[in-house]
């Protein structure tokens, strides 16, 4: 039994959707768009001051300094994190939970449950700005729930 | 990701559909039988740098059998006609096995020590360098080939063939070996001068299966990237593919394709999935393209130095669109950040002084242009980094002394000791992206384009000559690569191209049939991302012996 099938039109239609779906990724990113370093970090602007006198020395991509989660958009705890990206601290997140080797930024003596620093970050110890950005160690530990 | 998912499931589907309507139609009664056509005799198939196209007489090597039998025109100049080797098996003597290929010897001097074997990409030292102030001199047999062709008879008017090819560029430098600049080795860089040339290895070139049939071409294994359509319109030169800034390369495909045939015009159009660029990306690269032929108007052409033919004049357009998913510059585990690679590309072959066969090569007169624009498309083109580097270094501790290099002061040596969080080890190959000063990532943009011209000397073209242009330019490598960026340390501004040109001249001579030899100055210059300008001369002569 001869079965009938419009294959020419299966081979176009296959074409057709795969040069589409190209076609569709082209949309997808580009190099302009907001590029997290560490899961769940957003957008941050830097105080005046912060990192002000020379851009390539005490800021490298890896190191955090604990910040007010006031001023990280969508942070519910009381420590945020100002993430370093190179040149300047543009990205925040919010406190996590505990991973292994995790350690609280030096001036809190315990962080609440949610209040650890993302993966693999450290503290820029060396930072010697203004910091802080409005959080107070003693806040930030009385506030655990 | 899921819509390119779900377009290679239809794809698949439409080629499941086409082969099981083939399968099911096992009833065909004789007479239907009788009208698919039979394959006619096959010439030989692949040479130096040809695959792809309508065969001509039986002198060079095209793939792509005629899907009518058509008695052998009588050749314009039999003095070229060179019998392809073809072992044949089974009653009617329908199961062929074609061997061709070629014996090459090469000896090229250089006027810097920038560059292997094939000039390709490579970075040109930088004249502060030893290696940019001193010659080099390399004789190589490794361009030599071999290959394989096997053709099985036609099932329900479905041919199928596998090709099998190889090189004897085995063992290969590093990536960036060549380019003698600071932090790169020269030379052939992972193994010694004498293995290098001496003990030439076996590579793999081509190695695919290919079915045909009225409706759809499917190609599956490894040959010629689509974008380009290579490798129809590459042009003459005695140095090894690919020019610099010229699209030459091979990888992996899924290839489905169609010729639209008449006898005074053939319009084919094709489309694929390729091996990803980088495989973390989790999707294939997806190449397209449509090409138009005038069959009557044919120009005498020889991609690279070898496989001399008549091709029909033809333009031909195509693209490619991928995704990257590179890891940040950070500490891991973080979202991976997505990026479009794209290319576009135009080409053109024009018979400005046309020819009738592949023997009529006197007085024949051929143009050949290619023009690409896009961006993360470095490995499009042969060997090609521009000197791009990934990070493989962690941060720098905060505040810890460096020198004018970027390099920790000895009295804070423990700061600058890895500290942060896991190893960054970047999971995609060099020249495709790179990371600013602020650790984004970025695409790198490339434009060439390549002309080139080849005129067969009268009375018979047994000599010709060849000249090639091309350059190359990209609006965003050097700001990737500042020469100031000393607290990248893997920038090396020294050994990074922002734009590169490359002229040639070529003299050919068939000594017979089979023998060709050939002489060639080809000339790099290449801006640096420091706006050094360098240059590198090179003379060449070739010796070919085609199987």
């Amino acid at each position: 039994m001869r079965v009938k099938i419009n294959v020419r039109s299966s081979f176009i239609l296959g074409v057709a959707a795969f040069l589409g779906a190209a076609s569709g990724l082209a949309c997808y990113e580009n190099s302009g768009s907001f590029q997290p370093v560490t899961y769940g970090a957003r957008p941050w602007t830097p105080p005046d001051g912060w990192f002000s006198d020379n851009p390539y020395i005490p800021c490298a991509t890896g190191y955090y300094v604990a910040i007010d989660a006031t001023t990280c958009k969508g942070c519910t705890g009381p420590v945020a994190y100002a993430l370093c990206t190179g040149v300047t601290t543009n990205q925040c997140t919010c406190g996590g939970p505990f991973w292994p080797g995790a350690e609280c930024p030096k001036s809190i003596a315990v962080c609440c449950p949610n209040d650890f620093p993302p993966i693999n970050w450290q503290e820029n110890t060396k930072y010697s700005g203004p910091g802080w950005f409005g959080l107070s160690p003693s806040a930030a530990t009385s506030t655990c729930p | 990701m899921s819509r390119t998912s779900l377009a290679i499931l239809i794809a698949g589907s439409g080629l499941l559909v086409v082969y099981t309507a083939r399968a099911q139609s096992d009833d065909k009664s004789p007479a239907e039988l009788a009208e698919q056509p039979s394959q006619g005799p096959t010439p030989p198939v692949e040479s130096a740098e040809q695959q792809s196209q309508e065969p001509a007489a039986p002198i060079a090597l095209p793939t792509q059998p005629t899907t009518t039998p058509t008695p052998a025109p009588t050749p314009v100049n039999p003095w070229f006609v060179r019998p392809p080797f073809v072992l044949t098996a089974g009653a009617g003597a329908d199961w062929k096995l074609t061997i061709y290929g070629f014996a090459e010897a090469d000896a090229m001097r250089d006027s810097t020590r920038s560059f292997n074997d094939g000039l390709n990409n490579n970075v040109i030292a930088h004249p502060l360098t030893q290696a940019g102030r001193n010659p080099r001199l390399q004789a190589t047999i490794r361009n030599s080939r071999l290959g394989f062709k096997a053709e099985t008879p036609a099932f329900h008017s479905i041919r199928s063939s596998g090709v099998l090819e190889f090189d004897l560029f085995g063992n290969q430098p590093k990536v960036d070996g060549g380019g003698g600049s600071p932090g790169q080795p020269s030379g052939p860089g992972a193994t010694t001068e004498a293995a290098y040339f001496n003990n030439a290895a076996f590579r793999v070139r081509h190695a695919y299966v290919k079915l045909e049939d009225p409706i759809v071409d499917v190609l599956a294994g490894q040959t010629y990237y689509l974008l380009g359509w290579q490798n129809y319109f590459f042009g003459s030169t005695c140095g090894f593919l690919g020019m610099p800034n010229q699209l030459f390369n091979r990888t992996v495909q899924l290839r489905l394709s169609h010729t639209f045939a008449s006898n005074p015009i053939n319009f084919e159009i094709a489309a694929g999935a390729f091996r990803p660029a980088q495989r973390d990306s989790a999707l294939p690269d997806t190449q397209a393209g449509a090409r138009l032929a005038i069959n009557q108007w044919k120009g005498i052409t020889t991609p690279g130095s070898g496989g001399t033919d008549a091709r029909a004049a033809s333009i031909g357009v195509s693209g490619m669109v991928r995704q990257f998913k590179v890891d940040p510059h950070a500490p891991l585990p973080a979202p991976t950040i997505p990026l479009i690679g794209w290319v576009i590309a135009a080409n053109v072959l024009l018979p400005i002084i046309p020819a009738k066969d592949g023997t009529d090569r006197g007085n024949a007169l051929t143009l050949t242009g290619e023009f690409v624009t896009g961006t993360g498309s470095a490995d499009q083109y042969t060997g090609m980094t521009a000197g791009a580097t990934m990070p493989n270094v962690y941060p720098l501790a905060p505040g810890t002394p460096i020198d004018y290099r970027g390099i920790a002061l000895p009295n804070d040596v423990n700061g600058a000791a890895p500290i942060v969080g896991t190893p960054y080890t970047p999971n995609i190959d060099p020249g495709l992206v790179a990371f600013d000063r602020d650790e984004r990532l970025h695409t790198i943009n490339w434009q060439t384009f390549v002309v080139g011209i080849q005129y067969y000397l009268p009375p018979r073209g047994r000599a010709f000559i060849s000249g090639n242009y091309s350059q190359g330019k990209s609006n965003n490598i050097a700001s990737l690569f500042p020469p100031d960026s000393i607290r990248q340390t893997w920038v090396n501004a020294l050994g990074v191209f922002r734009s590169s040109r490359y002229l040639d001249g070529n003299v050919f001579f068939d000594v017979t049939p089979a023998v060709r030899v050939g002489l060639s100055y080809q000339r790099v210059d290449q801006t640096l991302a420091d706006d050094t300008k360098v240059h590198n001369n090179r003379f060449e002569m070739t010796f070919l012996y085609f199987l």
